[in-house]
């Protein structure tokens, strides 16, 4: 410990314990951050199917009407997507600058990263095509060694043990492909899940570059990244715990509610609203992790915390 | 807001101090629900794999003892209760067994809390004995349901469980930091530092100041091989302007130059 002001490197579980101090002690800031950024997600979409079903009963315009609809209405989601993920950077800047002692208020988070909207959409597009690209190449790369490792394994087995050691054979390939596949892609998710933060924090870098500095600072950390996120995730299971039990017990409490019933739609608004709340309240906790995990990496791989 | 810009890390983690019986006052970090949760990771995983491994092993063993029934001269049906009987004894001496075993035999750490470099000691500091892991393990499936250790941790002050209020014990952090340990010194280095005590005020170097460079040394091989020259020049320079030295001695690379005050710092603590 260099002083008492820099933390330094940080390990898993004190990144967690870190992440949701923050989240308590800033959590009308934090909330009300995520709270905007959720109702930036829904709203546009909700407002939007109100309007069709309202469009459609009363009027019941021409086809010509709807496909002039059509291109604003998605314009309006894009940027409602779009100021989402711009919000949850802020989230996470806003943690990452209180580690290094250099606390900003929303407002001037928000003026930093208002500019870069349209990158942090496209960051979350570039993940998710990163996401798409593994899960084929690793299925099809699993399924193709898998089937190999198999069939050697099965005909060696078979002429050894007879077809027991052929069930055997198939079994284990498939359970060590599974096991491949999985590995996979947590090294993937580890390698890019703190993309969003560098491009929210570092003033030149955009949404390829979010991607590589991820990539270069979590080397060597996929395992205690691992760590972070399954820790986390223990963590907010009693809000998980929440949400299920609110949207599967009604049915087993109360028997007579059939889909369709006004008491069925209540049920389902509220389930629905319920879950919303507790990931409005989540997500700062998953942000804060990401810029805390920063923090830790860059003092890790880069000396953030050494100054003389 | 106000507040955020004085504010200090270290409020990140509840620190608590203790009077040992020998009138020492003591403080250590709590271990956090975050140490606490990874090292629970880990050794679920642990307990419950070879749980699973266990139940197959036995289920295994005691179903082909059943076939023995003619010669163990009993009735099937009793060897099955047998079974289930010693089975289920079996995985809760384990499930109870792993924490006492552990905590007992390493001072209040199981190979989760290792990794998680947590500890767990009694309310006085002092190490924990059979009789506070046992209350914590028989307590453990409690404090499980329904959460209710983790909301005593997370709003408590102290972050205790209900087996730790039972068994008077806290969950701290142990400091993973140890001084100058490999840290490697270059025979150039060596060789400098005595020229640098000579023109050096090495009483300019803050104990602060020291800890930074023994940090960066400690650390330089984990460092991004850009990151390391530009912190390493960082350094260097910025403590030049420290002790004032106009030139160095010998031509050196910061590297050097940083091992040299290091070393140079502690020979003259030394005299």
């Amino acid at each position: 410990m260099t002083s008492a002001s820099t933390l330094g490197p940080l390990n898993p579980g004190n990144v967690v314990s870190a992440a949701l101090r923050l989240c308590r002690d800033r959590f009308k800031t934090y909330f009300g951050l995520s709270l905007v950024a959720v109702l930036w997600a829904s709203l546009p979409i909700i407002g939007i199917a109100i309007l069709a079903v309202l469009l459609a009963g009363l009027v019941g315009p021409p086809p010509v009407v709807w496909a002039m609809l059509l291109l604003p209405s998605i314009a309006l989601v894009v940027y409602g997507w779009a100021k989402y993920v711009m919000y949850s950077g802020v989230l996470a800047r806003l943690s990452f600058r209180e580690l290094i002692n250099e606390p900003e208020t929303p407002a001037q988070a928000k003026q930093q990263l208002q500019p870069k909207m349209w990158s942090f959409l496209g960051l979350a597009f570039l993940l998710f095509i990163i996401f798409l690209a593994t899960y084929f190449i690793v299925a099809i790369g699993g399924t193709i060694v898998g089937a190999v490792v198999g069939g050697v394994l099965g005909y060696i087995l078979n002429a050894i043990f007879g077809s027991g050691g052929a069930i055997f054979a198939t079994v284990i390939s498939v359970i060590l492909a599974l096991l491949g596949i999985i590995f996979c892609f947590v090294w993937v998710f580890g390698r890019v899940f703190i993309a969003e933060v560098p491009m929210a924090v570092e003033a030149r870098t955009g949404a390829g570059g979010g991607i590589s500095r991820s990539w270069q600072l979590t080397k060597r950390s996929v395992l205690r990244i691992q760590f972070v996120v399954l820790a986390a995730f223990l963590v907010t299971l009693p809000a998980y715990v929440v949400i299920y039990a609110v949207a599967l017990l009604p049915p087993f409490l109360l028997p007579g509610l059939e889909p369709g019933s006004s008491a069925y739609n209540v049920f389902t608004l509220v389930s629905t609203l319920v879950s919303m709340a507790v990931n409005i309240m989540l997500m700062p906790f998953w942000q804060a992790i990401k810029g805390v995990l920063y923090y830790d990496l860059r003092s890790r791989r880069e000396g953030l915390d050494l100054t003389l | 807001m106000q507040d955020l810009a004085c504010k200090n890390h270290m409020s990140l983690f509840n620190r608590i101090k203790i009077q040992t019986p020998e009138s020492v006052e003591l403080e250590f970090t709590l271990a956090g629900v975050g140490g606490r949760a990874v090292a629970l990771t880990i050794d679920y995983v642990i307990l419950w794999t070879s749980l699973l491994l266990v139940f197959w092993f036995l289920i295994f063993v005691l179903s082909q003892l059943s076939q023995w029934d003619v010669i163990l001269s009993a009735d099937s049906d009793v060897l099955q209760l047998w079974a289930q009987a010693i089975i289920g004894l079996v995985m809760f001496a384990m499930y109870v067994g792993y924490f006492i075993g552990f905590e007992t035999a390493w001072y209040g750490q199981t190979p989760g809390k290792r990794y998680a470099h947590i500890r767990v000691i009694r309310d006085d500091a002092q190490p924990v004995r059979v009789f506070q892991t046992t209350l914590r393990s028989l307590l453990r499936p409690v404090d499980d349901i329904f959460f209710l250790g983790f909301f005593c941790i997370l709003l408590g002050k102290r972050e205790k469980r209900i087996g730790d209020w039972l068994a008077g014990t806290l969950v701290v952090q142990t400091d993973p930091r140890t001084a100058g340990k490999d840290i490697a010194v270059s025979e150039l280095a060596k060789n400098v530092a005595p020229k640098l005590l000579e023109e050096m005020d090495f009483e300019r170097v803050s104990p602060d100041n020291f800890a930074t460079i023994r940090e960066y040394l400690k650390r330089r091989n984990g460092l991004l091989p850009v990151a390391r020259k530009e912190l390493s020049i960082k350094l260097a320079r910025a403590l030049k302007e420290t002790v004032q030295l106009e030139n160095l001695p010998v031509e050196m690379t910061a590297d050097t130059f940083l091992e040299a005050v290091y070393w140079g710092y502690q020979q003259q603590k030394r005299r």
